[in-house]
């Protein structure tokens, strides 16, 4: 009954006074989101004539604030926040660290990077690798973010930009997503078939948060060189990328559908899914097969539409695969479409 | 007994040497793999082609830049040298790392660079070539590098063959280095250089 009232207290208190039971701000969130506030001051300071801005960079706070606040006590935070909220803490506290005059030396399972070398993917790495705590590991084992392999005494390398921004290319872990559904956090790209890509974190309203060189506005406030929140160039090709450890997928089908390609390290793989048919069909079957690109191999579950089901497979040759779902014995005569959603995880 | 200890000390020598290409070649953004060059490059019969395969150790998505060493040194060759080809060869040679991987010594010998850059940049049929060609060109104008430069609003062969134009038209005015250099050759058009 004490319980019931303190919960009920609580549910009146959190209208006007906001979440009670979301993760309050840590003092050094708070110095790095207020000093969003100081950014959008100078901003107008120096007459930037990028009108929106100032406005933009308040948005963000808010934005950050939002998402801190839709965090329950005791839950984690998403890795996009976590990332996000190391990269401003980052820009606020020692932004010169990914200048490329600066040389990057860790004991961390990851390429060190020497003075004179552009440190945007190294940036990025770090916000998910050291961020949200995923750590370094070739092919992202284990859910870490991925590198290359390990060669003699050196570590891996994470993802160039250009990598970062071929969409072609699959990434351990990192999935390109379409920019409708872009969110804060979100791993973003600038391709340069010419060159030498950029990439950084996506913060909405416009902005990312990238280690860069070179004007970036309310100068007295960013270096010049290393962290910087700066506009997204309208004119320029953007990926953007997730990170996630697994992915979510929707399915509609008549006979046959293939998902996404992804890719698996020497680790089990398990999918969970959930199928309606159209037509009543108690106990009607369907296989998920997962197959590995390279060489077409593949092995097989079968799935009852009307549950909720999972398979897990222990994959041994890491590389490239794709599922495909599919009607068990189902015809051509069968008119019937499969509909669901399911998930899918590298454990 | 003191031939075995010569036979040891020249084995010492022999795997300090191996280490020294092996390392030099597989890190070639060192100050090792600079020294190497610079070895190869006393040594080495046909410059130009030593030029553009050391160009090639840098191209690729690994974070490969010009070491210190190996720009000082060639920063100096292209202003000592008499023979017109091997500064030509030292200009291409930074044009194909332009646009991040070109260090900073050949950015700040202006008007001389400028010069030879205008030369070549009608021998390059790649268009590749031509767009690394303007962007060292404008950073020899501003005197530093640009950020991962791109032509604004688009980037196309019409839009470098513009750009071309403009800085040849540039280039040839009658005004001096100092006045040049104030000069944006892109202002009338429509093009810039923009960073991400």
């Amino acid at each position: 009954m004490r319980s019931l009232l303190i919960f009920l207290l609580g549910c009146i208190c959190a209208f006007p006074c906001g979440n009670v039971f979301a993760r309050p701000i840590t003092p050094s969130e708070r110095t790095a989101l207020d000093r969003l506030d100081d950014f959008a001051k100078e901003v107008i300071a120096e007459g930037n004539p990028d009108a929106k801005l100032a406005s933009d960079i308040h948005a963000l706070k808010s934005d950050i604030e939002k998402e801190i606040e839709a965090i329950a006590v005791g839950a984690n935070d998403p890795p996009e926040l976590k990332a996000v909220l190391w990269a401003v803490q980052t820009w606020e506290k020692d932004p010169a660290k990914y200048s490329k005059l600066g040389d990057i030396s860790s004991a961390l399972p990851i390429r060190d990077l020497e003075s004179g070398t552009y440190k945007c993917n190294r940036f990025v790495a770090d916000a998910y690798g050291v961020g949200a705590s995923r750590g370094f590991a070739p092919h992202g084992k284990g859910g870490a973010y991925p590198v290359g392999e390990t060669k003699l005494f050196w570590y891996g390398y994470p993802p160039s930009a250009n990598e970062l921004g071929n969409t072609v290319l699959v990434l351990p872990n990192l999935y390109a997503v379409p920019q409708e559904s872009s969110r804060l956090g979100y791993v973003i790209a600038f391709p340069n078939p010419a060159g030498i890509g950029h990439s950084g974190v996506f913060l909405g309203r416009g902005l990312y948060i990238s280690a860069r060189n070179g004007s970036a506005p309310a100068a007295k406030l960013q270096v010049a060189d290393g962290v910087q929140i700066t506009r997204i160039p309208s004119e320029r090709a953007m990926i953007l990328r997730k990170f996630a450890y697994g992915f979510d997928f929707d399915f509609e089908f008549r006979s046959r559908v293939s998902s996404r390609r992804f890719y698996i390290t020497s680790s089990f793989f398990k999918v969970t899914l959930a199928a309606e048919s159209s037509s009543p069909a108690v106990g009607a079957k369907y296989v998920v097969s997962l197959v590995r690109v390279a060489d077409g191999d593949h092995s097989e579950c079968v799935f009852e539409v009307g549950k909720s089901q999972y398979c897990q497979w222990r994959k041994q040759k890491p590389g490239e695969y794709y599922m495909e779902v599919y009607k068990k014995g189902g015809g051509p005569g069968d008119g019937s479409v499969f509909k669901g959603k399911g998930y899918a995880e590298i454990l | 007994m003191t031939r075995l200890w010569t036979v040891f000390a020249l084995v010492v020598i022999m795997v300090a040497l191996a280490a020294f290409v092996g390392f030099g070649m597989s890190v070639p953004q060192s100050s090792v793999g600079g020294a190497l060059f610079r070895v190869r490059y006393a040594v080495s019969g046909d410059r130009s082609v030593l030029l553009k395969q050391y160009a090639e150790l840098f191209s690729g998505s690994a974070p490969k830049y010009l070491p210190k060493n190996a720009d000082e040194f060639l920063c100096k060759l292209f202003k000592t040298s008499s023979v017109r080809e091997e500064k030509e060869a030292v200009t291409d040679f930074y044009v194909r790392l332009a646009g991040g991987r070109e260090g900073t010594c050949f950015i700040g010998l202006g008007e001389q660079a400028a010069n030879y850059l205008h030369d070549r940049i009608g021998a390059y049929a790649e268009l590749g070539m031509q767009r690394n060609a303007l962007i060292l060109l404008e950073e020899v104008r501003v005197g530093k590098p640009l950020f991962k430069p791109q032509l604004f609003p688009v980037e196309d062969e019409r839009s470098i063959a513009q750009a071309v134009r403009h800085y040849k038209k540039w280039i040839e005015s009658p005004t001096t280095w100092d006045q040049k250099r104030l000069i944006n050759p892109l202002e009338s058009a429509g093009l810039s250089w923009q960073s991400p």
